[in-house]
Protein backbone atom coordinates (compact mmCIF):
# COMPACT_ATOMS: atom_id res chain seq x y z
CA UNK A 1 0.00 0.00 0.00
CA UNK A 2 1.10 3.54 -0.62
CA UNK A 3 0.73 6.58 1.57
CA UNK A 4 -0.50 9.17 -0.94
CA UNK A 5 -1.22 12.16 1.27
CA UNK A 6 -0.68 13.21 4.86
CA UNK A 7 -2.65 16.12 6.33
CA UNK A 8 -2.39 17.44 9.83
CA UNK A 9 -3.41 20.24 12.14
CA UNK A 10 -1.52 21.07 15.33
CA UNK A 11 0.49 17.84 15.38
CA UNK A 12 3.60 18.61 17.45
CA UNK A 13 5.78 21.18 15.67
CA UNK A 14 4.62 20.41 12.11
CA UNK A 15 3.47 23.46 10.17
CA UNK A 16 2.91 22.12 6.66
CA UNK A 17 -0.80 21.22 6.44
CA UNK A 18 -0.59 18.70 3.61
CA UNK A 19 2.09 16.57 1.99
CA UNK A 20 1.93 14.12 -0.88
CA UNK A 21 4.06 11.04 -1.42
CA UNK A 22 4.87 8.67 -4.26
CA UNK A 23 6.18 5.10 -4.47
CA UNK A 24 9.78 4.14 -3.72
CA UNK A 25 12.02 5.89 -1.25
CA UNK A 26 11.10 9.39 -0.11
CA UNK A 27 13.90 11.09 1.79
CA UNK A 28 13.05 13.47 4.62
CA UNK A 29 16.17 15.53 5.24
CA UNK A 30 16.70 17.93 8.10
CA UNK A 31 18.90 18.81 11.04
CA UNK A 32 18.22 17.59 14.53
CA UNK A 33 14.96 18.88 16.08
CA UNK A 34 13.73 20.05 12.66
CA UNK A 35 10.66 17.81 12.90
CA UNK A 36 11.80 14.70 10.97
CA UNK A 37 10.67 12.26 13.62
CA UNK A 38 7.43 14.19 14.11
CA UNK A 39 6.65 13.84 10.43
CA UNK A 40 7.20 10.08 10.52
CA UNK A 41 5.28 9.81 13.75
CA UNK A 42 2.34 11.66 12.20
CA UNK A 43 2.37 9.24 9.26
CA UNK A 44 2.50 6.29 11.66
CA UNK A 45 -0.40 7.66 13.69
CA UNK A 46 -2.48 8.32 10.59
CA UNK A 47 -1.84 4.81 9.27
CA UNK A 48 -2.24 2.83 12.50
CA UNK A 49 -4.23 4.98 14.93
CA UNK A 50 -1.39 4.48 17.41
CA UNK A 51 1.75 6.22 18.53
CA UNK A 52 4.99 4.29 18.87
CA UNK A 53 5.57 5.86 22.27
CA UNK A 54 3.58 8.27 24.45
CA UNK A 55 0.02 9.52 24.50
CA UNK A 56 -1.92 10.83 21.53
CA UNK A 57 -3.36 13.79 23.44
CA UNK A 58 0.19 14.91 24.24
CA UNK A 59 0.96 15.37 20.56
CA UNK A 60 -1.20 18.49 20.28
CA UNK A 61 0.96 21.53 19.68
CA UNK A 62 1.65 23.48 22.85
CA UNK A 63 -1.05 26.10 23.44
CA UNK A 64 -3.62 24.37 21.20
CA UNK A 65 -6.41 22.12 22.45
CA UNK A 66 -7.12 19.91 19.47
CA UNK A 67 -5.87 18.77 16.14
CA UNK A 68 -5.91 15.84 13.74
CA UNK A 69 -3.81 13.68 11.50
CA UNK A 70 -5.33 12.35 8.35
CA UNK A 71 -3.92 10.11 5.62
CA UNK A 72 -5.00 8.93 2.22
CA UNK A 73 -3.76 5.46 1.32
CA UNK A 74 -3.74 3.67 -2.01
CA UNK A 75 -4.35 -0.04 -1.60
CA UNK A 76 -4.44 -2.66 -4.35
CA UNK A 77 -8.23 -2.54 -4.07
CA UNK A 78 -8.74 1.20 -3.93
CA UNK A 79 -8.15 4.32 -1.90
CA UNK A 80 -9.01 4.61 1.79
CA UNK A 81 -8.65 7.57 4.09
CA UNK A 82 -8.31 7.83 7.84
CA UNK A 83 -8.60 10.64 10.32
CA UNK A 84 -7.28 10.55 13.86
CA UNK A 85 -8.42 13.18 16.36
CA UNK A 86 -5.82 14.50 18.79
CA UNK A 87 -8.15 16.03 21.38
CA UNK A 88 -7.57 14.80 24.92
CA UNK A 89 -10.09 12.45 26.47
CA UNK A 90 -11.62 10.41 23.73
CA UNK A 91 -9.72 8.63 21.00
CA UNK A 92 -11.45 9.39 17.72
CA UNK A 93 -10.53 7.26 14.72
CA UNK A 94 -12.34 7.50 11.42
CA UNK A 95 -11.93 5.21 8.45
CA UNK A 96 -13.56 6.59 5.30
CA UNK A 97 -15.69 8.80 7.53
CA UNK A 98 -16.92 6.00 9.81
CA UNK A 99 -15.84 5.88 13.45
CA UNK A 100 -13.90 2.67 14.05
CA UNK A 101 -11.76 1.05 16.73
CA UNK A 102 -7.99 0.80 16.44
CA UNK A 103 -7.98 -2.86 15.42
CA UNK A 104 -10.56 -2.16 12.73
CA UNK A 105 -8.25 0.45 11.24
CA UNK A 106 -5.57 -2.24 11.14
CA UNK A 107 -7.69 -4.15 8.63
CA UNK A 108 -7.35 -1.33 6.11
CA UNK A 109 -3.99 0.35 6.60
CA UNK A 110 -0.61 -0.63 8.00
CA UNK A 111 2.79 0.87 8.69
CA UNK A 112 5.97 -0.23 10.39
CA UNK A 113 8.16 2.35 12.07
CA UNK A 114 11.82 1.64 12.69
CA UNK A 115 13.48 4.16 15.01
CA UNK A 116 16.71 4.43 16.99
CA UNK A 117 14.54 4.14 20.13
CA UNK A 118 13.79 0.54 19.19
CA UNK A 119 16.81 -0.55 21.23
CA UNK A 120 14.49 -0.02 24.21
CA UNK A 121 12.59 -3.07 23.02
CA UNK A 122 15.55 -5.12 24.21
CA UNK A 123 16.74 -3.12 27.23
CA UNK A 124 13.46 -1.60 28.41
CA UNK A 125 10.82 -2.95 30.76
CA UNK A 126 8.99 -6.20 29.95
CA UNK A 127 5.85 -4.13 29.25
CA UNK A 128 7.50 -2.78 26.08
CA UNK A 129 8.15 -6.26 24.72
CA UNK A 130 4.67 -7.43 25.69
CA UNK A 131 3.34 -4.30 23.99
CA UNK A 132 5.28 -5.17 20.82
CA UNK A 133 3.74 -8.62 20.72
CA UNK A 134 0.21 -7.58 21.72
CA UNK A 135 0.12 -4.69 19.26
CA UNK A 136 1.39 -6.85 16.42
CA UNK A 137 -0.99 -9.70 17.20
CA UNK A 138 -3.93 -7.32 17.51
CA UNK A 139 -3.17 -6.07 14.01
CA UNK A 140 -2.85 -9.58 12.65
CA UNK A 141 -6.00 -10.89 14.29
CA UNK A 142 -9.07 -8.92 15.41
CA UNK A 143 -9.96 -11.95 17.48
CA UNK A 144 -6.75 -11.49 19.45
CA UNK A 145 -7.42 -7.77 19.84
CA UNK A 146 -10.81 -8.39 21.44
CA UNK A 147 -9.68 -11.40 23.43
CA UNK A 148 -6.73 -9.48 24.83
CA UNK A 149 -8.89 -6.52 25.77
CA UNK A 150 -11.36 -8.81 27.50
CA UNK A 151 -8.54 -10.63 29.27
CA UNK A 152 -7.04 -7.35 30.54
CA UNK A 153 -10.40 -6.30 31.92
CA UNK A 154 -10.88 -9.66 33.64
CA UNK A 155 -7.42 -9.38 35.25
CA UNK A 156 -8.35 -5.93 36.59
CA UNK A 157 -11.66 -7.23 37.92
CA UNK A 158 -10.01 -10.29 39.44
CA UNK A 159 -7.34 -8.17 41.13
CA UNK A 160 -10.08 -6.04 42.67
CA UNK A 161 -11.89 -9.20 43.75
CA UNK A 162 -8.71 -10.59 45.35
CA UNK A 163 -8.58 -7.57 47.64
CA UNK A 164 -12.12 -8.21 48.87
CA UNK A 165 -12.80 -11.87 48.14
CA UNK A 166 -16.44 -12.93 47.97
CA UNK A 167 -18.44 -15.76 46.44
CA UNK A 168 -17.88 -14.40 42.93
CA UNK A 169 -14.05 -14.65 43.04
CA UNK A 170 -14.38 -18.22 41.77
CA UNK A 171 -16.06 -16.99 38.60
CA UNK A 172 -13.44 -14.32 37.97
CA UNK A 173 -10.77 -16.97 38.40
CA UNK A 174 -12.52 -19.25 35.94
CA UNK A 175 -12.87 -16.48 33.35
CA UNK A 176 -9.24 -15.53 33.95
CA UNK A 177 -8.07 -19.08 33.27
CA UNK A 178 -10.25 -19.47 30.20
CA UNK A 179 -9.25 -16.16 28.58
CA UNK A 180 -5.63 -16.36 29.77
CA UNK A 181 -5.21 -19.79 28.20
CA UNK A 182 -6.74 -18.52 24.96
CA UNK A 183 -4.48 -15.44 24.86
CA UNK A 184 -1.45 -17.60 25.73
CA UNK A 185 -2.23 -20.11 22.99
CA UNK A 186 -2.61 -17.43 20.30
CA UNK A 187 0.60 -15.76 21.44
CA UNK A 188 2.61 -18.96 21.37
CA UNK A 189 1.32 -19.79 17.92
CA UNK A 190 2.16 -16.35 16.53
CA UNK A 191 5.54 -16.31 18.23
CA UNK A 192 6.77 -19.26 16.15
CA UNK A 193 6.58 -17.11 13.00
CA UNK A 194 8.00 -14.01 14.67
CA UNK A 195 10.94 -16.03 15.99
CA UNK A 196 11.65 -17.62 12.62
CA UNK A 197 11.70 -14.36 10.67
CA UNK A 198 13.63 -12.50 13.37
CA UNK A 199 16.29 -15.24 13.48
CA UNK A 200 16.72 -15.23 9.70
CA UNK A 201 16.96 -11.44 9.68
CA UNK A 202 19.50 -11.41 12.49
CA UNK A 203 21.67 -13.89 10.62
CA UNK A 204 21.40 -11.80 7.43
CA UNK A 205 22.44 -8.56 9.14
CA UNK A 206 25.20 -9.84 11.34
CA UNK A 207 26.46 -12.74 9.26
CA UNK A 208 26.92 -14.20 12.70
CA UNK A 209 26.65 -17.86 13.54
CA UNK A 210 25.13 -17.14 16.97
CA UNK A 211 21.43 -17.77 16.34
CA UNK A 212 18.82 -15.34 17.70
CA UNK A 213 16.20 -17.03 19.84
CA UNK A 214 12.84 -15.45 20.64
CA UNK A 215 10.64 -17.15 23.19
CA UNK A 216 7.96 -16.35 25.73
CA UNK A 217 8.40 -16.46 29.46
CA UNK A 218 5.41 -16.82 31.70
CA UNK A 219 3.65 -18.93 29.10
CA UNK A 220 1.92 -21.70 30.97
CA UNK A 221 0.62 -24.91 29.50
CA UNK A 222 -2.37 -24.49 31.76
CA UNK A 223 -2.96 -21.38 33.83
CA UNK A 224 -5.01 -23.31 36.35
CA UNK A 225 -1.90 -25.18 37.57
CA UNK A 226 0.26 -22.06 37.60
CA UNK A 227 -2.43 -20.27 39.53
CA UNK A 228 -2.65 -22.86 42.27
CA UNK A 229 1.16 -22.80 42.63
CA UNK A 230 1.13 -19.03 43.10
CA UNK A 231 -1.80 -18.98 45.47
CA UNK A 232 0.26 -17.95 48.48
CA UNK A 233 1.97 -14.99 46.80
CA UNK A 234 -1.31 -13.98 45.22
CA UNK A 235 -3.11 -13.88 48.51
CA UNK A 236 -0.29 -11.96 50.16
CA UNK A 237 -0.08 -9.32 47.41
CA UNK A 238 -3.71 -9.21 46.32
CA UNK A 239 -2.85 -9.29 42.62
CA UNK A 240 -2.78 -11.93 39.92
CA UNK A 241 0.92 -12.80 39.60
CA UNK A 242 0.81 -15.33 36.76
CA UNK A 243 -0.64 -15.14 33.26
CA UNK A 244 -0.01 -13.52 29.88
CA UNK A 245 -0.15 -10.02 31.42
CA UNK A 246 3.10 -10.89 33.23
CA UNK A 247 4.78 -12.65 30.33
CA UNK A 248 7.93 -11.37 28.64
CA UNK A 249 9.80 -11.96 25.42
CA UNK A 250 13.03 -13.74 26.14
CA UNK A 251 15.64 -12.76 23.54
CA UNK A 252 18.76 -14.90 23.34
CA UNK A 253 21.91 -15.13 21.23
CA UNK A 254 23.48 -18.55 21.16
CA UNK A 255 21.38 -19.36 24.22
CA UNK A 256 22.44 -16.32 26.30
CA UNK A 257 20.09 -13.46 27.15
CA UNK A 258 20.64 -10.41 24.94
CA UNK A 259 19.16 -8.21 27.68
CA UNK A 260 21.80 -9.33 30.18
CA UNK A 261 24.84 -10.31 28.13
CA UNK A 262 24.32 -8.68 24.75
CA UNK A 263 26.37 -5.73 23.47
CA UNK A 264 24.65 -2.51 22.39
CA UNK A 265 25.12 -3.51 18.77
CA UNK A 266 23.63 -6.94 19.34
CA UNK A 267 20.64 -5.35 21.08
CA UNK A 268 20.07 -2.97 18.15
CA UNK A 269 20.28 -5.75 15.60
CA UNK A 270 17.87 -7.82 17.70
CA UNK A 271 15.34 -4.96 17.87
CA UNK A 272 15.67 -4.36 14.14
CA UNK A 273 15.05 -8.07 13.50
CA UNK A 274 11.82 -7.87 15.50
CA UNK A 275 10.68 -4.90 13.40
CA UNK A 276 11.45 -6.78 10.21
CA UNK A 277 9.35 -9.69 11.50
CA UNK A 278 6.53 -7.19 12.05
CA UNK A 279 6.92 -5.85 8.51
CA UNK A 280 6.93 -9.28 7.00
CA UNK A 281 3.94 -10.63 8.95
CA UNK A 282 1.87 -7.54 8.18
CA UNK A 283 2.78 -7.88 4.50
CA UNK A 284 1.57 -11.46 4.59
CA UNK A 285 -1.67 -10.50 6.30
CA UNK A 286 -2.51 -7.63 3.92
CA UNK A 287 -1.10 -9.37 0.82
CA UNK A 288 0.68 -6.09 0.17
CA UNK A 289 3.52 -4.38 1.97
CA UNK A 290 2.82 -1.84 4.74
CA UNK A 291 4.30 1.63 4.47
CA UNK A 292 7.84 1.50 5.82
CA UNK A 293 8.86 4.46 8.00
CA UNK A 294 12.56 4.62 8.74
CA UNK A 295 13.41 7.25 11.30
CA UNK A 296 16.89 8.76 11.35
CA UNK A 297 18.87 6.14 9.44
CA UNK A 298 21.93 8.39 9.82
CA UNK A 299 21.88 7.68 13.56
CA UNK A 300 22.82 4.12 12.66
CA UNK A 301 26.59 4.15 12.71
CA UNK A 302 27.15 0.46 12.18
CA UNK A 303 27.91 -0.13 8.49
CA UNK A 304 26.23 -3.54 8.36
CA UNK A 305 22.98 -2.36 9.93
CA UNK A 306 22.88 0.84 7.92
CA UNK A 307 23.35 -1.07 4.69
CA UNK A 308 20.61 -3.48 5.71
CA UNK A 309 18.21 -0.60 6.49
CA UNK A 310 18.87 0.97 3.08
CA UNK A 311 18.38 -2.39 1.36
CA UNK A 312 15.12 -2.86 3.24
CA UNK A 313 13.93 0.59 2.17
CA UNK A 314 14.98 0.02 -1.46
CA UNK A 315 13.11 -3.30 -1.58
CA UNK A 316 9.92 -1.82 -0.06
CA UNK A 317 7.17 -0.60 -2.42
CA UNK A 318 7.20 2.58 -0.37
CA UNK A 319 9.57 3.81 2.30
CA UNK A 320 9.84 7.18 3.97
CA UNK A 321 13.36 7.57 5.27
CA UNK A 322 14.50 10.43 7.47
CA UNK A 323 18.04 11.48 8.24
CA UNK A 324 20.43 14.39 8.43
CA UNK A 325 21.34 13.51 4.84
CA UNK A 326 19.40 11.80 2.06
CA UNK A 327 19.81 8.07 1.51
CA UNK A 328 21.21 7.09 -1.89
CA UNK A 329 18.71 6.43 -4.73
CA UNK A 330 15.82 8.36 -3.16
CA UNK A 331 12.95 8.82 -5.63
CA UNK A 332 11.91 12.06 -3.97
CA UNK A 333 13.35 14.41 -1.38
CA UNK A 334 11.67 16.61 1.19
CA UNK A 335 13.53 19.12 3.31
CA UNK A 336 12.28 19.99 6.73
CA UNK A 337 13.28 22.72 9.16
CA UNK A 338 11.38 24.25 12.04
CA UNK A 339 8.41 21.99 11.25
CA UNK A 340 8.11 23.41 7.72
CA UNK A 341 8.49 21.01 4.79
CA UNK A 342 9.91 22.20 1.46
CA UNK A 343 10.74 20.55 -1.84
CA UNK A 344 14.06 22.40 -2.05
CA UNK A 345 16.87 22.57 0.54
CA UNK B 1 -17.68 37.64 36.39
CA UNK B 2 -19.08 34.73 38.34
CA UNK B 3 -22.46 33.10 37.96
CA UNK B 4 -24.88 33.63 40.87
CA UNK B 5 -24.71 30.74 43.36
CA UNK B 6 -28.21 29.48 42.44
CA UNK B 7 -27.10 29.03 38.83
CA UNK B 8 -23.80 27.37 39.69
CA UNK B 9 -25.68 25.00 41.95
CA UNK B 10 -28.12 24.11 39.17
CA UNK B 11 -25.29 23.52 36.69
CA UNK B 12 -23.50 21.33 39.21
CA UNK B 13 -26.60 19.23 39.91
CA UNK B 14 -27.35 18.78 36.21
CA UNK B 15 -23.71 17.89 35.57
CA UNK B 16 -23.99 14.96 37.96
CA UNK B 17 -26.51 13.24 35.68
CA UNK B 18 -25.14 10.38 33.56
CA UNK B 19 -24.10 11.45 30.07
CA UNK B 20 -24.16 15.16 30.90
CA UNK B 21 -20.84 16.98 30.82
CA UNK B 22 -20.15 20.49 32.11
CA UNK B 23 -21.02 22.14 28.78
CA UNK B 24 -24.34 20.32 28.41
CA UNK B 25 -25.16 21.09 32.04
CA UNK B 26 -24.61 24.77 31.39
CA UNK B 27 -26.74 24.68 28.26
CA UNK B 28 -29.57 22.90 30.10
CA UNK B 29 -29.40 25.37 32.98
CA UNK B 30 -29.71 28.38 30.67
CA UNK B 31 -32.47 26.66 28.75
CA UNK B 32 -34.43 26.06 31.97
CA UNK B 33 -33.91 29.65 33.01
CA UNK B 34 -35.49 30.85 29.77
CA UNK B 35 -38.57 28.63 30.12
CA UNK B 36 -41.91 29.90 31.48
CA UNK B 37 -42.32 29.36 35.25
CA UNK B 38 -45.09 26.80 34.72
CA UNK B 39 -42.92 24.60 32.54
CA UNK B 40 -40.10 24.61 35.07
CA UNK B 41 -42.55 23.88 37.89
CA UNK B 42 -43.99 21.05 35.78
CA UNK B 43 -40.54 19.53 35.37
CA UNK B 44 -39.72 19.88 39.06
CA UNK B 45 -42.98 18.25 40.01
CA UNK B 46 -42.48 15.45 37.52
CA UNK B 47 -39.08 14.76 39.08
CA UNK B 48 -40.43 14.73 42.62
CA UNK B 49 -43.49 12.70 41.64
CA UNK B 50 -41.46 10.13 39.86
CA UNK B 51 -39.07 9.80 42.76
CA UNK B 52 -41.93 9.74 45.26
CA UNK B 53 -44.21 7.23 43.56
CA UNK B 54 -41.78 4.96 41.74
CA UNK B 55 -40.23 1.98 43.42
CA UNK B 56 -38.88 -1.44 42.66
CA UNK B 57 -41.29 -4.31 42.08
CA UNK B 58 -41.18 -6.56 45.13
CA UNK B 59 -40.96 -9.67 42.93
CA UNK B 60 -38.74 -8.82 39.99
CA UNK B 61 -37.22 -5.42 40.98
CA UNK B 62 -38.40 -3.77 37.79
CA UNK B 63 -39.38 -0.10 38.16
CA UNK B 64 -43.08 0.32 38.96
CA UNK B 65 -45.54 2.58 40.76
CA UNK B 66 -47.34 -0.35 42.42
CA UNK B 67 -46.13 -3.04 44.76
CA UNK B 68 -45.82 -5.37 41.78
CA UNK B 69 -44.96 -4.32 38.26
CA UNK B 70 -47.16 -4.62 35.18
CA UNK B 71 -45.29 -7.70 33.97
CA UNK B 72 -45.55 -9.60 37.26
CA UNK B 73 -49.29 -8.89 37.62
CA UNK B 74 -50.17 -9.86 34.03
CA UNK B 75 -51.93 -13.25 34.25
CA UNK B 76 -51.47 -13.82 30.49
CA UNK B 77 -47.72 -14.18 30.83
CA UNK B 78 -45.95 -17.50 31.14
CA UNK B 79 -45.14 -17.82 34.82
CA UNK B 80 -42.63 -20.64 34.50
CA UNK B 81 -39.88 -18.74 32.66
CA UNK B 82 -37.78 -15.99 34.20
CA UNK B 83 -35.46 -13.82 32.15
CA UNK B 84 -32.62 -12.24 34.14
CA UNK B 85 -31.45 -8.79 32.98
CA UNK B 86 -29.04 -6.20 34.37
CA UNK B 87 -31.17 -3.05 34.21
CA UNK B 88 -34.82 -2.04 33.74
CA UNK B 89 -33.82 -0.59 30.35
CA UNK B 90 -32.76 -4.08 29.22
CA UNK B 91 -36.18 -5.39 30.23
CA UNK B 92 -37.83 -2.74 28.08
CA UNK B 93 -35.59 -3.64 25.15
CA UNK B 94 -36.63 -7.29 25.35
CA UNK B 95 -40.29 -6.28 25.71
CA UNK B 96 -39.99 -4.24 22.54
CA UNK B 97 -38.88 -7.36 20.68
CA UNK B 98 -42.33 -8.84 21.37
CA UNK B 99 -40.74 -12.31 21.34
CA UNK B 100 -40.92 -13.00 25.03
CA UNK B 101 -43.95 -13.50 27.26
CA UNK B 102 -42.39 -14.85 30.46
CA UNK B 103 -41.38 -12.99 33.62
CA UNK B 104 -38.25 -10.99 34.39
CA UNK B 105 -35.77 -10.46 37.15
CA UNK B 106 -33.77 -7.24 37.27
CA UNK B 107 -30.35 -7.55 38.94
CA UNK B 108 -29.67 -3.80 39.03
CA UNK B 109 -26.11 -4.20 37.85
CA UNK B 110 -23.50 -6.80 37.05
CA UNK B 111 -20.61 -8.22 39.06
CA UNK B 112 -17.78 -5.69 39.04
CA UNK B 113 -15.30 -5.88 41.92
CA UNK B 114 -13.59 -2.73 40.57
CA UNK B 115 -16.78 -0.83 41.36
CA UNK B 116 -17.40 -2.70 44.59
CA UNK B 117 -20.23 -4.77 43.14
CA UNK B 118 -20.30 -8.34 44.42
CA UNK B 119 -23.15 -10.87 44.53
CA UNK B 120 -24.59 -9.22 47.64
CA UNK B 121 -25.05 -5.90 45.86
CA UNK B 122 -27.27 -7.55 43.22
CA UNK B 123 -30.77 -8.97 43.68
CA UNK B 124 -29.50 -12.54 43.52
CA UNK B 125 -30.89 -13.85 46.81
CA UNK B 126 -34.47 -12.74 45.94
CA UNK B 127 -34.00 -14.43 42.53
CA UNK B 128 -33.08 -17.75 44.14
CA UNK B 129 -36.03 -17.40 46.51
CA UNK B 130 -38.60 -17.10 43.71
CA UNK B 131 -37.63 -20.10 41.59
CA UNK B 132 -39.83 -22.81 43.13
CA UNK B 133 -42.13 -23.41 40.16
CA UNK B 134 -39.84 -22.01 37.50
CA UNK B 135 -38.96 -24.32 34.60
CA UNK B 136 -36.33 -22.18 32.91
CA UNK B 137 -34.13 -19.21 33.69
CA UNK B 138 -32.82 -17.23 30.72
CA UNK B 139 -29.63 -15.30 31.45
CA UNK B 140 -29.82 -12.10 29.41
CA UNK B 141 -27.00 -10.12 30.98
CA UNK B 142 -24.80 -8.13 28.59
CA UNK B 143 -21.95 -9.70 26.64
CA UNK B 144 -19.46 -7.44 28.39
CA UNK B 145 -16.79 -8.90 30.66
CA UNK B 146 -18.98 -8.08 33.69
CA UNK B 147 -22.18 -9.40 32.11
CA UNK B 148 -20.49 -12.68 31.14
CA UNK B 149 -19.07 -13.16 34.62
CA UNK B 150 -22.48 -12.49 36.14
CA UNK B 151 -24.12 -15.01 33.80
CA UNK B 152 -21.48 -17.58 34.68
CA UNK B 153 -21.90 -16.97 38.39
CA UNK B 154 -25.68 -17.37 38.14
CA UNK B 155 -25.35 -20.44 35.93
CA UNK B 156 -23.27 -22.13 38.64
CA UNK B 157 -25.72 -21.22 41.40
CA UNK B 158 -28.73 -22.32 39.37
CA UNK B 159 -26.97 -25.53 38.39
CA UNK B 160 -26.49 -26.39 42.05
CA UNK B 161 -30.21 -26.12 42.70
CA UNK B 162 -30.97 -27.86 39.40
CA UNK B 163 -32.92 -25.11 37.65
CA UNK B 164 -32.67 -25.42 33.83
CA UNK B 165 -30.74 -22.38 32.65
CA UNK B 166 -30.06 -20.89 29.22
CA UNK B 167 -27.98 -18.00 27.93
CA UNK B 168 -29.25 -15.67 25.18
CA UNK B 169 -27.63 -16.36 21.81
CA UNK B 170 -24.97 -14.12 20.29
CA UNK B 171 -24.64 -13.68 16.63
CA UNK B 172 -25.52 -11.86 13.49
CA UNK B 173 -27.65 -8.76 13.31
CA UNK B 174 -30.84 -9.42 11.40
CA UNK B 175 -30.90 -8.09 7.85
CA UNK B 176 -27.11 -7.70 7.67
CA UNK B 177 -24.82 -8.98 4.95
CA UNK B 178 -22.36 -11.57 6.19
CA UNK B 179 -19.39 -9.82 4.60
CA UNK B 180 -19.93 -6.69 6.68
CA UNK B 181 -20.05 -8.44 10.03
CA UNK B 182 -16.84 -8.27 12.06
CA UNK B 183 -14.83 -11.49 12.30
CA UNK B 184 -15.37 -11.91 16.02
CA UNK B 185 -19.15 -11.76 15.88
CA UNK B 186 -19.15 -14.00 12.84
CA UNK B 187 -16.83 -16.47 14.59
CA UNK B 188 -19.16 -16.62 17.59
CA UNK B 189 -22.18 -17.02 15.36
CA UNK B 190 -20.47 -19.99 13.68
CA UNK B 191 -19.48 -21.66 16.94
CA UNK B 192 -22.96 -21.10 18.41
CA UNK B 193 -24.77 -22.39 15.30
CA UNK B 194 -27.77 -24.69 15.60
CA UNK B 195 -29.31 -27.43 13.52
CA UNK B 196 -32.29 -26.46 11.38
Amino acid sequence: MLLRALSQLNFRNLLTPRLTFGPGVTAVVGRNAAGKSNLLEAAYLGLTGELPYGKISETVRLGETEGYVSVSVERDDGIVSTQIGLAPGKKLIRLDGQTVRTFELAKATAAVLITPEDADLVHGAPALRRGYLDTLLSKLSPRYALLHREYTRVVDQRNAALKHPDAALKVWTERFIELGNAVGALRSRALVKVAEIAADTYAEISGDDKPLGVSLTGAHENLADALSESEFEERARGVTVVGPHRGDLLLTLGGHSVQTYGSRGEARTTALSLRVAEYSLLSEKHREAPVLLLDDFTAELDAGRREFLLRLAARAPQAIVSGTEAPPHAAAQLFISGGQVRAEP
Amino acid sequence: MRYPPALTQLIRELGRLPGIGPKSAQRLAFHLFNQPDDDVRGLAEALLNAKGSLRQCEVCFNITDEARCAVCTDPQRTQAIVCVVEEPADLLAIERSGEYDGLYHVLHGALSPMNGVGPDQLTIQPLLARLKDVEEVILATATTVEGEATAMYLARLLGEIKVPTSRIAYGLPVGGDLEYVDEVTLGRAISNRRMV
